[in-house]
């Protein structure tokens, strides 16, 4: 942004017009467009696959606030994610609860999780927190298969109430008594969407609102001091930022968002396992994020959306080579270009710019 | 047999307990074998390695390989040292050093070894398939009778290369050219340079090293399960990473003090508290880590540092 500034400034004979950012205007506008109207054009698998576009990318997100902004470490967000998607499908099946009261429960737990977690990372630096996420994010599906009763062990949850386990005829029963309240998430019937689109749009405005969320807190004072305690923790304190109440916070709120992802990939595939949390998760969430630049808002999308679309590109018999293109991606990424490919962006924007001044600045003095 | 033991005690439970104690310290016996391999890294350049545990397993899969050849297993273990020591060399010549050595951020460090976690993970199960891979035990099927407990040989064996190997540690990084060269690096690397000291050099040394003693614990993990997982060392690296926190990360001692409690703790904790049980055998090890780092961040036999920003 101040690039351009400094463009208009040093180069008073272009056009007026370049005041208003149009071409960024046009480019938002023709996007929402675009992100509207694609659940009437694509078929049903397409619309669910961007809508794991968009559950990567909100836990993706809090983990950039988390990284990217305030330099702590995770290694366990797929736990967060985990932790969301099991409370969804375990109060809304179970106890009947709404999803809307069911993805506030989930908000709630994997903050306060997430402030237990971060609360050691207080006392100790960067990497130690790695290695306690790491932990974390192993021990997690242990404890969803331990109390299997709740969770339905190693085996999940689906959309049957868990007094059914085992006996067809009671898993007959119990479904036609609570079917209404636990087919899963409908569009309503005033809408007219199909069940797919309806997830969708709701996918999009809790991603929306997240991503304004987020972009509107890491332009604030609060975000100023993020990333002061990022640079220099020392420095930060001086400089008047509570730094061990923003770091607590900002893991529980990073937590919080992995938990709404959490509720998103449950209302989107009406089932839990703990195979679906494991390491491997919590290493996606980060490949998305640095990927797309972790000190970034639109990053983690462009991350989201580049993982989801791989995995959606190779075929079937191919997955698992997925997983090492990750890795080898991760780490091309740390070493050629650690911001990610908003950071190699702006970095462009940056040289653009700059030449462009240069060619300008002889015209101008003669 | 049972009537020799003390009557009053009950022989079984005693048996039980020496049983369990075995376990707990040929468990334990691995997780300091490879938070021994931590704290080498840690030492020399201030880094924790997450691939450690898939550097093992990797290790140990291509050993396997020889040994599936006809190799014996005993020259398949000392073989999967070398490859260990290959790995570990390159991976730090190759990329850590392209972040910058010693001078990398940690949160960079941590995102290279996870995604070479992710690369040995998944590529161990592209090459090798999800089979599983037999491998014997390396000091064989023998048993010694202790308390009416049978003692697997191979316990007695593993306890014993532990101890060779933490002599061999002391002697070389007090009593070699190569040790020296280490501990300068790890004092001050400036200083170290120039007084001639090649410190990429030493510290492609350092993580060889690292890597051949990881790999000893994934060959004896895989003796332990009879056969070679591509998973089988990440639970272990979770119980390593304990070790060395318990122990400190800057102690060699420690570490391997600290693999045989949490080793013993955990298998003594899921045997008689029946709410934790086999299905959350990582539990005591993470509070315990907790609760090291809450009270004690630099273990029981680490240094505290001063900081300075």
């Amino acid at each position: 942004m101040t690039d351009s500034a400094d463009v208009s400034v040093s180069s008073p004979v272009d056009p007026p017009a370049r005041n208003v950012p149009w071409l960024r205007v046009g480019s938002w506008v023709v996007f929402a467009v675009v992100v509207v109207m694609l659940p009437q054009q694509l078929a049903s698998a397409e619309v669910n696959r961007l809508s794991e576009v968009m559950y990567v990318a909100v836990a993706a997100l809090g983990l950039a606030l988390l990284t990217g902004y305030n330099g702590q470490i995770s290694l366990g967000h797929g736990a967060f994610l985990g932790l969301g998607a099991y409370v969804t499908m375990i109060l809304t099946v179970d106890y009947g609860t709404s999803y809307a009261v069911a993805g506030l429960v989930a908000v709630i737990a994997a903050f306060v999780l997430g402030v237990v977690v971060g609360l050691p990372a207080l006392r100790i630096t960067g990497i130690y927190l790695a290695l306690v996420t790491l932990a974390l994010a192993t021990l997690f599906p242990q404890i969803a298969i331990r109390f299997g009763d709740i969770t339905g062990g190693s085996v999940g949850r689906g959309l049957l109430p868990r007094d059914g386990y085992g006996d067809s005829a009671l898993i007959e029963e119990i479904g036609r008594r609570r079917f209404l309240r636990t087919q899963g998430f409908r569009a309503p019937d005033w809408t007219g969407l199909a069940d797919d689109q309806w997830r969708y749009y709701v996918f999009l405005v809790i991603a929306v609102l997240v991503f304004l969320l987020v972009r509107n807190l890491v332009n604030s004072r609060v975000g100023r001091g993020l990333v002061a305690i990022r640079d220099n923790e020392t420095a930060a304190e001086v400089a008047g930022v509570e730094v061990s109440r923003y770091k607590v916070v900002t893991f529980g709120l990073s937590a919080s968002l992995a938990a709404i992802g959490g509720w998103m990939f449950a209302v989107l595939n009406n089932a839990v396992s703990p195979t679906s949390f494991t390491i491997a998760l919590s290493i996606t969430l980060l490949v998305a994020a640095v990927l797309g630049g972790a000190g970034s808002i639109i990053g983690p999308i462009i991350g989201s959306l580049i993982i989801v679309g791989v995995r959606e590109v190779v075929p079937e018999d191919s997955q698992r080579y997925t997983q090492v293109i990750f890795g080898a991606v991760l780490i091309l990424v740390m070493i050629v270009a650690p911001g990610g490919i908003m950071g190699v962006y702006r970095q462009l924007k940056g040289r653009l710019a700059r030449a462009r001044a240069t060619r300008r600045a002889p015209s101008a003095t003669t | 047999m049972t009537s020799s033991v003390a009557p009053t005690w009950g022989s079984d439970t005693v048996q039980l307990f020496v049983q369990r104690v075995f376990d707990g310290l040929q468990a334990g016996a691995v997780y300091a074998i490879l938070a021994l391999a931590i704290v080498i890294i840690f030492r020399a350049s201030g880094m924790l390695n997450f691939a450690q545990g898939e550097l093992a397993m990797f290790s140990t899969f291509v050993a396997w390989s020889f040994f599936d050849q006809g190799l014996p297993w005993w020259a398949a273990t000392i073989l999967s040292l070398v490859i260990g020591f290959v790995i570990g060399s390159l991976m730090y010549r190759v990329l850590i050093v392209r972040l910058g050595g010693t001078l990398a951020s940690p949160l960079a460090v941590v995102m290279v070894t996870i995604g070479l976690f992710l690369m040995l993970n998944d590529g161990a199960g592209i090459i090798w398939g999800t089979d599983p891979a037999k491998v014997p035990r390396l000091f064989g099927e023998g048993r010694v009778e202790l308390f009416g407990a049978g003692i697997a040989v191979q316990v007695l064996g593993l306890l014993a290369v532990l101890a060779v190997l933490v002599i061999a540690f002391g002697q070389i990084f007090q009593r070699t050219k190569l040790g020296l060269a280490l501990r300068a690096v790890t004092s001050n690397q400036q200083s170290a340079a120039l007084a001639g000291i090649k410190v990429t050099t030493t510290l492609m040394i350092g993580w060889g090293l690292s890597g051949a003693i990881g790999a000893l614990a994934g060959t004896f993990t895989a003796s332990a399960n009879l056969g070679v997982d591509k998973n089988m060392m990440q639970i272990v690296l979770i119980y390593a990473f304990a070790a060395a926190t318990l122990g400190g990360f800057d102690s060699p001692f420690g570490a391997v003090i600290g693999g045989l409690i949490i080793g013993l703790v955990s298998e003594l904790v899921v045997g008689y508290v029946d709410i934790i049980g086999p299905d959350l055998r990582l539990l005591p090890g993470f509070v315990l880590v907790l609760a090291v780092l809450l009270v004690r961040p630099q273990g029981l036999f680490g240094t505290a540092k001063v900081g300075r920003a």
